[in-house]
């Protein structure tokens, strides 16, 4: 699928240097830089955030013990000489208290948030596709891409775009313009907006709604409607057919879904994803997966579902590349066929952000949180490392990239089945599993007593499972490491160019 | 050399790193004071969207775009609903309605259309006599509306919680409740029963078709 | 203007209602009707949720408008099994050639 593009980025390789190890250097320098840079960003902006939030709590307390007139939010803002009042002696400018004005208002804070949000997703996008083929590539044992940027070809994907905005964008004759054009951003607004509700860390939300997990399963459901408007708008028959696939695997998957997903809400009592992420804060033993084998069937279950609604393998059957050319994006060309991809890979993150969230912990360390109190109270060196063992955006991420990976790696290991054969697993198979489950797990609430033998019984073994299963992960990744030489040949590991 | 380039970048990365993890300790906002404006701009907003797109469904004779200004539609009368404070509601109606009636709705459609045959419109005096109706039925709507003191209690912003239409659900409204999954049980053995063909096993020429 | 109250919404609801309602009476095909049927559903629960609202977050309102959209899923996916079977029979889902019943 993407392979295709590496032909022309060659090119763009062979001009960026001369000798290709002195251009090397500089590029893994760029983009390790950029990453600290984009880091860096955005610690300032949490730190300023914080810093505001301060001032406007402490200016309500004022307010409070002093009756003095509301001065914050849209009732009237606080001043730049107030600003300056507040600030520590060594950063008493007013250039500083500039800075920080704009910030004590909700419609900028939203603003930036939007702007970091998209910017979060436009990298992860872009990288997940290297990634993508980078796994590939490794699992057929190839290099995949290797050129552009210098280093493991970490530009490949920024290469793609450039050449996608550049293509021709074609509507085919006796296409509906209109939908055609209109179906890509149907598919990937919906799945951007699911990002308001989704947390990131217990205050790292845009929208910390009541109902933030209905909203986000909404905005997946949305995305159907997207792809079906596409193929019907191609005018194409294999695009049609993508489009009648997706939308009777949407009806047959979202109702296992559905059932999978009721069995964590049930355990934390509230569709607030805040919240549920919460309860599980306290160690990886309390993630709702290891909390009864109901629990830990229906992550299994709302996984596979979740495989479906992303399109991927071994679900892939709206654009099964082998039957429908590529189904209904059989037609779409340059920067709209970049748009289904972005949505695709940006809903891969969000089905797999639903699955931390509610399944393995949110942003919460697997280590038991007691380890870190002694950190906790320290001082900023302590602080620091408590934040990053123990909670954060970063855990969450990193979940959720481990998440990913499982689904690029089932993608390129799974056959793709058949049509009839998805809507009998999902309708025959896995709706009536979910009913059992979800009845299993009523009656483990109603009967097991919640730190009664049973309960504790269940949960060190599906712990130890958890545990086994990792270990087993990476052990097998280092054996592979080790013995790459055999299992991969030198010719891949030493000889090949920027290998 | 290089190696020490690379742990110092290394360190950089992690520190930078860890000092994004801190920044995650941030207290939590105050709460937002309810701006009229802003509510005024989303309000006039969503209903130019919900009442476009209706507008778009009664002129435009293609079914597919039909479908696309009903989302759009369903989605502007969610946004109200998450401005009238009832986020629960505006959920159900984008998870039911946009994500599943209307996947419905387009199955109909495509099972059903062929492109061209059909006249979509009544004749046209029959079209100018539903408009008079309309607009009359229009007219008449707003004299009531605007003629009767509504007795209207001061509106909190707060909005309600799953927890409490859940308990309204279970204790002041179980009959309906209950009648109403009864009735979707009904209406999935109905329509499984009205679109079974006779003498034909379905699953098997289902499959062909996809 | 600026202030947004119950007969605001009442008034929008009125609206969507006699599009819903212009879509039945002037759509000879029986989808088309089906989308004038959701529109004038949409307009009763944004009704509902409306007066929900402005007397005092009565919950009753909420709680009403649910059902309607859980009636308004089962009514589409009966109206759609009905279509397909019409159009099983007559190849067409022209509600005014269905007149087979007529005595």
């Amino acid at each position: 699928m993407a392979e295709s593009h590496t032909r022309s980025a060659y090119g763009t390789a062979r001009q960026a240097g001369g000798g290709r190890r002195s251009s090397r250097r500089p590029a893994a320098l760029i983009f390790f830089g950029a990453v600290v840079a984009v880091v860096l960003f955005v610690w300032a902006l949490a730190a300023a955030f914080e810093y505001v939030d301060g001032l406007v709590v402490a200016d309500s307390h004022r307010v409070a013990e002093t009756g003095e007139i509301v001065r914050t939010r849209f009732g009237g803002p606080l001043t730049t000489a107030e600003i300056v009042d507040y600030l520590p002696e060594r950063l008493r400018f007013r250039p500083v208290s500039w800075l920080f004005w704009p910030l004590q208002f909700s419609l900028v804070r939203d603003a930036i948030a939007v702007t970091g949000l998209v910017g979060f997703v436009s990298v992860f996008t872009m990288y997940a596709i290297w990634w993508e083929r980078k796994v590939a590539a490794h699992i057929q044992s190839r290099l995949g891409p290797m050129r552009v940027g210098g280093w493991h070809g970490w530009a490949q994907s920024l290469a793609d775009k450039i050449k996608l905005l550049t293509k021709e964008d074609l509507v085919p004759a006796g296409a509906d313009r209109i939908l055609y054009r209109l179906a890509p951003y149907m598919a990937f607004t919906p799945v951007l907006l699911a990002f308001v509700a989704l947390p990131f860390g217990t205050y790292w939300v845009l929208r910390n709604l009541d109902v933030a997990l209905l909203f986000v399963l909404a905005m997946l459901g949305i995305e159907v409607i997207a792809v079906i408007v596409a193929g019907w708008a191609s005018n194409n028959k294999w695009s049609l057919y993508g489009g009648m696939r997706e939308a009777s695997q949407m009806v047959a998957y979202e109702s296992p879904m559905g059932l999978a997903l009721l069995v964590p809400i049930m355990l934390a009592g509230t569709l607030n994803l805040a919240a549920i992420g919460d309860q599980q804060q306290a160690g990886f033993h309390m993630w709702v997966v290891f909390r009864n084998p109901f629990a830990a069937v229906a992550f299994v279950l709302y996984f596979v579902a979740a495989l479906a609604s992303c399109k991927r393998a071994p679900f892939d059957l709206p654009e099964a590349e082998s039957e429908l050319v590529a189904g209904f994006m059989t037609e779409y060309s340059g920067f709209r066929w970049g748009v289904f991809f972005f949505a695709e890979y940006t809903s891969m993150f969000v089905v797999s952000g639903l699955a931390t969230t509610l399944f393995l912990g949110a942003w919460y360390s697997p280590l038991p949180a007691g380890w870190g109190e002694a950190l906790a109270g320290g001082g900023v060196v302590a602080r620091a490392a408590h934040g990053l063992l123990f909670s954060g955006p970063l855990w969450f991420i990193a979940k959720c990239v481990a998440l990913v990976y499982v689904q690029i790696w089932l993608r390129w290991t799974l056959p793709r089945v058949r049509i009839d054969q998805v809507l009998y697993l999902f309708v025959q198979v896995l709706l009536p599993l979910g009913m059992v489950v979800l009845l299993g797990n009523t009656l483990w609430v109603f009967l097991v007593p919640e730190d009664g033998i049973v309960a504790v019984v269940a949960n060190t073994l599906l712990c130890t499972a958890g545990v086994i299963v990792a270990a087993a992960f990476l052990g097998v990744a280092v054996v592979a490491r080790a013995r790459r030489y055999r299992l991969v040949g030198s010719l891949a590991v030493d000889h090949l160019p920027g290998a | 050399m290089r190696h020490a380039l690379r742990w110092i970048v290394m360190a950089g990365v992690w520190s930078a790193l860890a000092g994004t993890a801190w920044g995650a300790e941030a207290p939590v906002p105050p709460a937002e004071s309810s701006s009229t404006i802003l509510e005024a701009i989303a309000f006039y907003a969503m209903a130019a969207v919900a009442l476009l797109s209706g507008l778009a469904i009664l002129v435009s004779r293609n079914l597919v775009r039909n479908v696309v200004c009903l989302l759009a539609a369903l989605g502007a009368v969610a946004g109200l609903y998450f401005l009238l404070a009832a986020n629960l509601l505006g959920a159900i109606q984008l998870i039911v309605y946009a994500g599943g009636t209307l996947v419905l709705i387009t199955f109909g459609v495509m099972l059903t259309s062929r492109p061209g045959s059909d006249r979509q419109l009544v004749r046209g005096w029959e079209r100018i006599a539903g408009g008079v109706v309309c607009v009359t039925l229009f007219i008449g709507l707003c004299m009531v509306l605007l003629c009767t003191e509504w007795a209207t209690v001061a509106a909190s912003a707060e909005p309600t919680t799953v927890a409490a239409v859940g308990r309204a659900l279970l204790t002041d409204y179980l009959v309906p409740f209950e009648l109403a999954s009864v009735l979707l049980l009904v209406m999935l053995i109905g329509a499984a029963y009205l679109v079974r063909r006779d003498g034909e096993s379905g699953a098997e020429d289902d499959a062909d078709r996809c | 203007m600026w202030t947004i109250g119950l007969t605001h919404y009442l008034i929008l609801a009125a609206m969507l209602f006699c599009i819903g309602v212009a879509v039945i009476v002037t759509k000879r095909n029986a989808i088309g009707i089906l989308f004038g049927v959701e529109l004038i559903l949409n307009a009763g629960n944004l009704n509902l949720v409306a007066f929900s609202r402005y007397r005092g977050a009565d919950i009753a309102g909420q709680v009403v408008a649910m059902f309607g959209i859980v009636l308004a899923a089962a009514e589409a996916a009966i109206a759609v099994a009905i279509v397909v079977n019409l159009y099983n029979a007559t190849a067409t889902i022209d509600v005014d050639s269905a007149t087979t019943l007529r005595g």
